[in-house]
């Protein structure tokens, strides 16, 4: 009888055994198995020999190999429609499509596109753009004022993503097929609002042919650009639209930049084929650019960063980035709508240790609501962290012993970074009495629980961690969307302040026409966010972008005011054989 | 369960190593689980209160034995912190939905008929989604949160336990000792909850011993996910994914947290298992002959 029930135990162990191998079996088997589907996706060929040093039969009929760079993006591509796109896909739209102008606000400098030359008139408000004869879209057509003007006024008429930049814009005149004249509402620096990185792109309007469509808005347009065409003029043409999985970029041999010798948006050893693929985790990108699957990675752990600098077989580039956070404040639910309140907040909070902690020191503490690094950015803006002053500041609004009431602060569920900072400030500011509740919800909770704030201030959130970058490259779009009383979709503080509005609404009509002029107008509207805390700036993020060795120039590809976009023909493989 | 059952049990497992550290592990997770507000060494840092930039990303050792996390925080402290969640889920989740799916799978059992019908085709109904897939959605719906991650596992769980009962109670409603009670004029809740039920309990009772582990599991998955607890509460399935974007450089991050799922899901496996062998009337016989000898 014992023999039996031994039987009996040795049997439940050796199911247990079984199961563990089996689990083991299942887990190399699933292992392999995505290696291999990372290995199966086309790689870099491997190094061929070069015609010059092998002897072959017959050189001159013998395709060279293409050269590769493929790029793993965090996030799936959004849309495919270049006048309404307002999101991810700018990371490919960059490269297929071309503004009138680019921009590089680290050196605040504008860099011709389809335009070679552009004035205006001396209040700002009639411009002329003169575009080069040579540029060509990927159908073949020649790019014209014409083309440009019907772009435009697509995105204008369609009204969507990025259509608000185009405000001051009242008409546009075709002056002749290569110069095209906008005329302005009120002044505005449309060269800068020209080099937007969402809304300003340039398309061929033989679309609405290819489309069978009546008209540019006809929305036939819009489903031909989503299933997967391309109808701009840059340098690389889309061949393969999978926005889930992966985009394939080629070289467009016909582009002007490549012809021309010393322009700095191109590089004569830039790569045939760009692949965008979709790697939703930072620590598999970095798994896959260690592996050399991958040649670029857009996010790694922040923590590895260090490590990753002194590894001989990879690149880390970090660049200024005009992506900042801020926690916005409720001004309107007490004890919020108190400035003392809000003064003490700001002063309890340890921003050296936000950043080291949520961003491993790969950020700045932010100074004021603009960005290091851009135009408009002042250093005096920053809140001294002293908990002393910040008790001081709570008992002078008659707080004495802390709120009796717990805050809520909400972030986006899945962001380490906002995790990690929102558990800072909880801990923090519990040491001078106010209790916070963190609280991550989904964005579109978080979104729709903002926005009822407008109507409802009491039951919206108290503190909403929250992420800004800029639509086109200018304090307006900061200080306008996220603290103007008439910005109700993004001012989340409900915050409202006339003499506020004034300055900003003057200052941004002054940019095109006397730039020192708005700068100190856009200093005195900061000073007053500064003082009125309606917002806490918490840091201004740093880009982190890993690549193998041979990737050359990936500095100059990576440009903040187009952000996660790699500029690709500005890149270098000639390195990347072997 | 009756008593004897009970007894069958213990014995089985005391003959068993396997089942006996099965019943240990089980029996430990639920004492850690009950006292762990009092033992963990650093409190503080087991509830998420507090961040320490001294001591951040410090591998095991003697002061802290599983290391620390990115906030400088004992990861030790939390993992025994997080015992407590994962049994208050554990219980929660296999209580409640013990509560909804037993008496679904009772009455459609016992009375038949339309109202029967329509009970398990409502059953059906919750049946035909992935468990998982249906407690995210559910998950996402609620909102994050302790409460709402139970409620959530809970609803998705509850129709196996109406389904398990019912077909127990089918076939023990027509047995003589049931026609028995209903002819000496019993009412009938006291036939179903006196009589039927007793008897139909034993499969539950092994399903419920396997779910708990189960429930664990899937609350710590959904928190893997970002739809279950709220941090920074030290939910085991929250602490592994806490520890994921610094696995290369702090490995103790997850892999603690990792270690206590596996080993309390393992527990509860096999104790299970214990309770199905006490169960199987084939295995019993042996054990109540062997005691005769």
């Amino acid at each position: 009888m014992n023999h039996s029930l031994l039987k009996g135990a040795s049997k439940t162990v050796g199911v247990v055994v079984a199961i563990i191998i089996v689990l083991i079996v299942i887990s190399v088997v699933v292992y392999l198995s995505q290696r291999q589907q990372v290995t199966t996706t086309p790689t870099t060929p491997s190094p061929s020999p070069s015609p010059t040093t092998t002897p072959s039969p017959s050189p001159t009929t013998k395709p060279a190999k293409k050269t590769m760079v493929i790029y793993a993006s965090l996030s799936e591509m959004t849309s495919a429609d270049p006048s309404t796109e307002f999101s991810n896909s700018i990371l490919w739209m960059c490269l297929v499509y071309e503004p009138l102008v680019w921009y590089d606000p680290l050196e605040d400098k504008l860099i011709p596109g389809l335009a070679v030359k552009w004035e205006s008139n001396e209040n700002g408000t009639v411009w002329t753009f003169y575009l080069r004869k040579d540029a060509k879209f990927h159908d073949g057509t020649p790019v014209t004022a014409q083309a440009v003007k019907a772009s435009i006024e697509r995105t204008i008429a369609l009204g969507q993503g990025a259509a608000f930049i185009w405000d001051p814009v009242e008409r546009i005149e075709v002056v002749d097929n290569y110069t095209v004249r906008f005329y302005l509402k009120y002044p505005a620096a449309l060269d800068k609002i020209a080099a937007s990185s969402y809304g300003a792109w340039i398309f061929s309007p033989k679309v609405v042919e290819y489309a069978g469509a009546k008209n540019l808005t006809d929305p036939k347009v819009a489903e031909w650009f989503n299933s997967g065409n391309d109808a701009g003029s840059g340098p690389y043409r889309l061949v393969k639209w999978d926005p889930e999985n992966e985009v394939i970029l080629e070289k467009n041999p016909d582009w002007w930049g490549w012809k021309l010798k010393d322009y700095s948006l191109a590089s004569p050893n830039a790569p045939d084929v760009f692949v965008i693929k979709i790697v939703k985790d930072a620590v598999t990108q970095e798994r896959l650019v260690l592996s050399g699957d991958i040649h670029i990675a857009e996010y790694v752990p922040l923590e590895d960063v260090e490590a990753l600098k002194n590894n001989p077989r990879v690149q880390v580039v970090i660049k200024p980035s005009f992506q900042n956070l801020l926690m916005l404040i409720n001004t309107k639910k007490p004890p919020l709508d108190n400035v003392l309140v809000r003064r003490a907040i700001a002063h309890a909070i340890p921003y050296e240790d936000i950043v080291k902690v949520a961003r491993a020191g790969l950020a700045k503490v932010a100074s004021g609501p603009i960005p290091h690094g851009m135009w408009g950015h002042f250093e005096d803006f920053y809140y001294e962290y002293n908990l002393t002053l910040a008790k001081e500041l709570l008992a002078k609004a008659g707080y004495p012993n802390g709120i009796n009431r717990t805050l809520l602060l909400v972030y986006t569920a899945g962001d380490i970074y906002e995790k990690r900072t929102a558990e800072i400030i909880k801990a923090s500011l519990a040491k001078i009495g106010i209790k916070v509740e963190i609280r991550p919800m989904s964005w579109e909770e978080q979104w729709s629980l903002a926005q009822s704030g407008w109507e409802n201030p009491e039951a919206a959130q108290d503190l909403f961690i929250f992420y800004w970058w800029p639509t086109y490259i200018t304090p307006f779009d900061y200080l306008y969307n996220m603290f103007h009383s008439e910005s109700k979709l993004f001012n989340l503080c409900y915050y409202e302040n006339p003499e506020f509005d004034k300055l900003i609404e003057e200052a941004v009509k002054l940019e095109a026409i006397n730039r020192t002029k708005a700068l100190e107008l856009y200093y005195k509207a900061q000073k007053i966010l500064y003082e009125d805390v309606p917002a806490i700036p918490l840091w201004d993020m740093e880009d982190v972008r890993v690549a193998v060795k041979g990737i050359g120039n990936l500095d100059k590809a990576i440009n903040p005011a187009y952000p996660t976009v790699i500029f690709a023909q500005v890149l270098d493989v000639s390195g990347l054989q072997g | 369960m009756i008593p004897e059952d009970v007894k069958i049990i213990f014995r089985l497992i005391k003959s068993n190593p396997v089942s006996l550290a099965g019943l240990i592990i089980v029996a430990g997770f639920i004492i850690v689980g009950i006292i762990a507000p009092f033992i963990v060494p650093y409190p503080e840092d087991a509830w998420g209160e507090v961040y320490h930039m001294e001591r951040r990303f410090q591998p095991p050792s003697w002061e802290h034995p599983f290391g620390t996390d990115a906030m400088g925080r004992d990861v030790f402290s939390r993992v025994i912190l997080g015992a407590r969640f994962s049994l208050i889920i554990a219980v929660g989740v296999v209580g409640l939905a013990l509560i909804i799916g037993i008496p679904v799978g009772l009455v459609a059992g016992y009375v038949g008929g339309k109202l029967g019908t329509a009970l398990m085709r409502i059953t059906d109904m919750f049946l035909a989604f992935p468990p998982l897939l249906l407690a995210i959605a559910l998950a996402a719906t609620l909102g994050r949160g302790l409460v709402n991650t139970i409620i959530a596992l809970a609803i998705s769980w509850w129709p196996w336990y109406a389904r398990l009962v019912y077909v127990q109670v089918n076939s023990i409603k027509s047995l003589p000792y049931v026609d028995a009670a209903r002819i000496i004029g019993l009412h009938p809740l006291a036939i179903m909850f006196k009589h039927v039920l007793p008897n139909a309990l034993t499969p539950v009772t092994v399903q419920a011993a396997l779910d708990m582990g189960s429930a664990i599991l899937e609350a710590a998955g959904l928190s893997f996910l970002g739809v279950g607890v709220k941090p920074p509460t030290p939910e085991w399935g929250l602490l592994v994914t806490e520890g994921w974007t610094s696995i290369n450089i702090a490995w103790w991050i997850s892999l603690f947290p990792g270690l206590a799922i596996l080993i309390t899901v393992l527990g509860f496996n096999l104790l299970a298992d214990a309770v199905r062998e006490a169960g199987d009337p084939r295995l019993r016989r042996i054990l109540l002959v062997g005691r005769k000898i």
